[in-house]
């Protein structure tokens, strides 16, 4: 029926949205999203803290609205606050009587389609700005106090990839060939270990000397370039576009989305949504949604942080919230460590004793029936064909070794290899020992073995209170104690590529000394410590003097000045980490000079000294530091401060007669739990070792090797062949895990651990979390030198289900939309026809 | 018994087995399957052009045995792909050596979906070719990328904690899978994009004069980008691009106002796709060919008229789009298959790593084009840009990503040879300056 005359309403022409009118609308949003959103950072701020002091549910309304009072009572009302209110009074009146127009613009294609491509430049603004560390944090800002090291990290980054970006095509790019002696080498190493492996080496050795050359380019771009990349990195920081993901600006964008969407999705009859035609589309807008309000609520409650635990240690409730160790987040209930290991890979290291090879020879990661085939006859003789094969038989997680068979020799015509050495009965709740062998034991102690024939071989007692080694024979005992003005901290390996025919030259070192190296370069020894640790790549600094700090792994820092007196170059070594090998010499600015650092752990500052001293016609005794002199007697403790050291037997000249290994079946866990892998026990392989495979020489051997010093080696007949078995600690470890309990306190105060159920239902590992009370706990850090130690994420995130069933939800929609759609329609059609 | 047994009992003296072996066979395959595709199209030619065209079954044995090429390809690089995963025991998706197999596999098995789910040889010999040209470019393109992962370090690397998960493999498959997918798509929009600027050419809607600034000055750049990368000079990028923009400028100038092809759309998409690196090794052959071919069309007197040739264009774009539409619910499983394996990794579905942002650029470049098309009414050469467009993305995200700014301290770099991994999702982005390919690899023979 057609309304009266007077009823009829003009209707009036939509106004007609572009792409650019759109997009103008919304950057005029943005900005004032970010203008209003920084006013109001401060009061958001307060109330998130009420937020999550109101523990969820309603205390999350209440404490919302009692930090933001608080806040407000603290600091008062003034014209700020009275400007934002008008704000947003005048905001929302504007949005309500304009609703329509809105409405329009939200539904509008070019709105839309504007909104899809201001979010993805968004997106492409933090890809192409590097964000901040911790951008995670919402309070993480470029302060004058980080400036300096996030700039330098920017500026790397811009450099490098604008650098590549002048450079299309490695256009331009320094190109290293390789020698001739290298070449030569390179063919060696392929007829010891195959065509792929010498392929695989060349790859690498022209991509490193090319490398190097290239990030000389680098560094020399970004100095050339520094003026316009501070200028751009100022910019960055001021509109937040290196913590794009956290700016408001960012929020408001996301925010004029999710409206869009909505408009867009519940447009039309319900009837309409669920059509074959729109069914698909109407998922894919709605999971947008629920994702998009997920993402909100973790915005808003997300906490995450790392919890460090030890086994050594008592329970924890608080971590470092963002991984910043001055944020401290209690937690509440408490955590505790019940168990956790690191397994490495297993693999093996194939030496040919005749050959010698600039290069580490490969490791071989091993598996089930894993067959290496290695020493290739000369390819001038037909095709290449192995003379060395070492199939994997069986892997042990758990192998018992024998203790090393030693025996007194007395005869005349006596083995190559005789020592003397103290088998000594220790704490096994030790891991401050750098050198000396060691063998497990189930219980608390453990037996290791120290002989003056080895080098400086010591022992660091657990609780820091002692060292000992072992002098024999006609040794002036008194000074093996270093003189304390000498403040020797060890030696320094340094290596000029000027004179790379010389051995590397080696200097003692001390504290704040200069030394003169090789090629006219002078180093200054800054800073040491015995105890560098890393968190979040930043380094966790041990405060305590160099005596009193544990010597997990040492590392210095040396002030590296060229002859010609350029900008010196500050390098941290470390002890037993060899620069080349580790990669560390892409980012010297001196790369020509290598400096290896070996730390002297009995000259270099730490608990008292005592020395062990018998000969052929001395009692054994135990010098002091202090002038202390006792006598030894085997099973009765040594007279030193600290944790108890017995020795148990004293050898003149031992003749080590091998140990035996056997292989442990597997552990049996409550629940199928895998008790195996938290096991100390050396693990074990079980290898067949084939010399010239199918000739006529063929000789096949099976041989047992486990990880324990002293059984991890397989020597050939004829000594030209080597297989060493190991864990190999240079890469990622297979996995690691950890066993965690929830500890709460009862009604009288008593701490008691939540029934979670058996060892299984309480394991971590990376890819497999544990909740408890919206707090998710996963394997996180792990530290080769603290086997004790294991860091813990920590995430209490209540938005994280939203945006699975939201991601889930767009996957189905775009399933129907784009294969299922077309197929039905598709069917429809033909059945039509 | 297993299929790794059958091909044990086939070994001969191990040489067999080995994954590069099979790789061999599988691009032998690719070899074999474009000579077949372009005798194939050669035929189809013929047919189209007789008085037979409108009887024509669809039935060639030259392409039966072009397909039975693709067929073999796809087995044999499966096999090459599954004897990879016993040498390094894994997954073999650890290295980019090993993730550019699967994209070439990818590639394959996507052409052979499209090519039996498009049907485009029976709608007619016409559509025969564009279904031959289809399989050659594709053919060649997993052919070169096998060849180049060759160059690549092909060691075997232990897969870290994080990556022993069972998100891994349809991870890496969906989301591979979506970038062969698409690239077919982009490889659509460069023969669409030839099309129309040979044929615009050849009828005559721009004068030889403007056709060949047109092509001088994308030449110029692709030498320019070519010998810069042969002679290790960018003067010669510089030489070839200045020289190269000089002409587009002038094409553009002299070609205002010129009815045929509107707006910048061909050449901006054509520059592009010529910049887009391999570009000279896809784009400039595909022009030449192209021209070739209209060449002796116009010699002969035969060139197609201007109908079929808006059927052909009509067809490829509905073609790009279903080929968009297979590889899209892919790219988007794939895209948050990794949020839910970040999830239980980290307990963070989104981390705003830059791989995850990158990939998340590329979806939301196609959730425009979806747009676009189906609520803007996009066609034609508008509708292609953006799903060329949306190409690039995937080719940056894929093979670019580890130059980007803020990638440096990414904790998606696990393809990259010599990066040193750290433990840990908190500790694992590796020290910026000392992480990049083989900076510091050992030399050999000093």
């Amino acid at each position: 029926m057609a309304a009266p005359e007077s009823e009829k309403v003009v209707r009036r022409k939509p106004y007609p949205w572009t792409f650019v009118k759109s997009s103008a609308v919304i950057l005029f949003a943005i900005v004032v999203g970010e203008t209003v959103g920084r006013l109001v950072d401060r009061y958001w701020q307060a109330a998130r803290l009420g937020i999550q002091e109101g523990g969820g549910g309603f205390g999350t309304v209440t404490g919302f609205f009692r930090g933001l009072s608080e806040y407000v009572g603290r600091e008062g009302f003034g014209a700020r606050e009275f400007i934002l209110l008008g704000f947003f009074f005048f905001t929302s009146l504007f949005l309500f009587t304009q609703r329509a127009g809105v409405y329009h613009f939200l539904r509008s294609m070019s709105t839309g389609v504007s909104l899809v491509a201001i979010s993805t430049v968004a997106i492409a603004v933090g890809v192409l700005v590097p964000q901040i560390e911790n951008f995670e944090d919402p309070q993480e800002r470029i302060t004058p106090a980080n400036y300096e090291q996030e700039y330098q990290k920017f500026r790397w980054a811009e450099g490098y990839f604008l650098y590549h970006l002048t450079h299309l095509y490695g256009m331009g790019m320094p190109e290293q060939g390789l020698s001739k002696a290298q070449e030569e080498g390179l063919a060696r190493y392929g007829a010891r270990y195959g065509e792929e492996e010498r392929s695989n080496r060349e790859k690498r050795m022209v991509a490193a000397f090319s490398g190097r050359e290239k990030t000389a380019e680098i560094r020399a771009f970004i100095e050339e370039h520094d003026e316009g990349l501070r200028e751009f990195f100022d910019v960055a920081t001021a509109l937040h576009l290196n913590r794009t993901y956290k700016s408001y600006w960012f929020l408001t964008l996301m925010g004029i989305l999710f409206w869009s969407v909505f408009f867009n999705t519940f447009k039309g009859s319900a009837r309409h949504w669920f059509s074959v035609q729109k069914l698909g589309f109407f998922l894919v807008h709605s999971g947008m949604m629920i994702l998009l309000i997920g993402g909100g609520i973790s915005k808003a409650f997300t906490v995450r942080g790392i919890l460090n635990l030890d086994l050594r240690r008592p329970p924890e409730d608080r971590f470092y919230a963002y991984f910043n160790p001055k944020k401290d987040y209690v937690l509440p209930f408490k955590v505790r460590l019940d168990h956790f290991a690191r397994k490495e890979w297993k693999a093996i290291e194939v030496h040919f004793l005749d050959e010698e090879f600039n290069s580490r020879v490969p490791r071989y990661t091993l598996w089930q029936d894993r067959l290496i085939e290695l020493d290739y006859t000369d390819p001038e003789e037909g095709e290449p064909e192995a003379q060395l094969a070492v199939r994997v038989l069986s892997m042990h997680d758990r192998a018992t070794v024998g203790e090393p068979v030693l025996q007194e020799t007395y005869d005349e015509a006596e083995p190559e290899v005789v020592l003397p050495i103290v088998e000594l009965d220790v704490s096994a709740v030790d891991h401050a020992h750098p050198e000396g062998v060691e063998h497990d034991h189930s219980d608390d102690r453990q037996s290791v073995w120290l002989s003056p024939a080895i080098g400086t071989q010591m022992r660091y007692d657990a609780d820091m209170r002692h060292r000992l080694r072992i002098a024999y024979g006609d040794v002036d005992v008194p000074g093996l104690f270093p003189d304390p003005a000498e403040e020797i901290l060890g030696h320094l390996e340094i290596e000029f590529a000027g004179n790379a025919s010389v051995a590397p030259q080696v200097v003692p070192f001390r504290l704040g000394e200069t030394l003169e190296a090789p090629g006219g370069y002078r180093l200054f020894v800054q800073r040491a410590t015995k105890n560098f640790a890393l968190d979040q790549g930043r380094e966790v600094r041990d405060e305590r003097p160099l005596a009193e700090q544990p010597p997990y792994r040492p590392a210095a820092w040396l002030q590296i000045t060229p002859p010609e007196g350029g900008e010196p170059e500050t390098r941290p070594i470390f002890d037993g980490l060899d620069p080349v090998e580790m990669e560390f010499v892409g980012s010297y600015r001196y790369r020509e000079l290598i400096v290896r650092l070996r730390w002297d752990h009995w000259y270099s500052p730490g608990p008292e000294r005592y020395v062990l001293h018998y000969g052929p016609d001395t009692p054994p005794e135990l010098y002091g530091e202090d002038g202390s002199r006792t006598r030894v007697v085997v099973d009765r403790a040594l007279e030193m401060p600290g944790s108890a050291v017995v020795p148990r037997a004293i050898y003149h000249k031992a003749d080590i007669l091998g140990r035996e290994i056997e292989f442990l079946p597997p552990l049996e866990g409550v629940d199928g739990w895998d008790a195996d892998f938290y096991s100390r026990d050396p693990r074990g392989v079980a290898l067949e070792i084939v010399r010239y495979p199918g000739g006529e020489n063929e000789v096949r051997e099976t041989v047992e090797l486990a990880t324990s010093e002293g059984a991890n080696v397989w020597y050939s007949d004829d000594s030209q062949v080597a297989v060493v078995f190991m864990e190999n600690t240079e890469v990622l470890p297979f996995e690691w895990r950890s066993v965690l309990s929830m500890l709460e306190v009862d009604g009288d105060g008593n701490e008691y651990a939540v029934d979670m159920g058996p060892e299984n239902d309480r394991e971590i590992r990376v890819n497999d979390y544990l909740t408890y009370k919206g707090y998710r706990f996963f394997q996180t850090n792990a530290d080769a030198n603290m086997p004790t130690y294991s860091g813990i994420g920590v995430v209490y995130d209540p938005g994280i289900r939203w945006v699975l069933f939201g991601m889930y939800t767009i996957i189905a929609g775009a399933t129907v939309a784009f294969i299922i759609r077309p197929i039905v329609l598709a069917r429809r059609k033909a059945r039509a026809a | 018994m297993n299929l790794q047994t059958i091909l044990e009992s086939l070994d001969v003296g191990g040489a067999l087995l080995t994954s590069v072996t099979w790789l061999r066979v599988a691009n032998l395959f690719c070899v074999a399957g474009t000579v077949l595709a372009i005798l194939a199209a050669v035929r189809h030619g013929v047919i189209a052009r007789s008085s037979d065209s409108a009887s024509w079954d669809g039935k060639n044995p030259v392409k039966s045995l072009a397909v039975l090429a693709l067929v073999g390809a796809v087995v044999t690089c499966f096999v090459s792909i599954w004897n990879k995963g016993v040498e390094v025991n894994h997954f073999p998706s650890q290295t980019m050596a090993e993730v550019l197999v699967m994209f070439s596999f990818s590639l394959i098995v996507s052409l052979t979906v499209l090519h039996f789910a498009l049907g485009l040889k029976r709608i007619g010999p016409g559509w025969a070719i564009l279904d031959d040209t289809i399989m050659v470019l594709t053919l060649q393109g997993a052919w070169f990328t096998n060849i180049y992962s060759s160059t690549l370090v092909t060691a075997q690397r232990d897969l870290p904690p994080a990556l022993q998960s069972y998100w891994f493999a349809p991870h890496l498959s969906a989301l591979i899978f979506s970038y062969a997918t698409l690239g077919i798509a982009g490889l659509l929009c460069l023969i669409y994009f030839t099309t129309k600027y040979w044929a615009a050419s050849a009828t005559g809607e721009r004068s030889g004069l403007k056709m060949l600034l047109l092509f001088a000055g994308l030449a110029s750049i692709a030498w320019g980008m070519r010998a810069g990368h042969q002679g290790g000079d960018v003067t010669y990028l510089l030489v070839g691009s200045a020289v190269g923009l000089a002409l587009l400028i002038a094409f553009a100038l002299v070609s205002r106002g010129t009815p045929g092809l509107k707006g910048v759309w061909p050449v901006a998409a054509l520059l592009l796709l010529v910049l887009m690196p391999f570009g000279q090794y896809v784009t400039l052959p595909v022009l030449l060919i192209g021209g070739g071919v209209f060449g002796v069309l116009k010699w002969r007197g035969s060139l197609p008229s201007p109908e079929t040739l808006a059927g052909l264009e009509k067809t490829l774009d509905q073609v790009s789009y279903k080929a968009f539409s297979v590889g899209f619910p892919f790219l988007t499983a794939g895209l948050f298959m990794g949020a839910f394996w970040a999830q239980e990794a980290w307990a963070n579905y989104w981390g705003w790593d830059s791989k995850e942002n990158s990939a998340l650029i590329t979806w939301l470049v196609y959730v425009g084009y979806v747009h676009l098309r189906m609520l803007g009414g996009y066609r034609g050469e508008r509708a292609m840009a953006v799903l060329l467009g949306g190409a690039l993305s995937v080719f940056l995200t894929f093979q670019v990503f580890g130059y980007l700014p803020d990638s440096q301290k990414s904790l998606h770099r696990y393809t990259d040879d010599g990066v040193t991994a750290q433990e840990g999702m908190a500790a694992a982005a590796p020290a910026t300056e000392q992480a990049r390919v083989g900076e510091a690899a050992e030399p050999e023979g000093r």
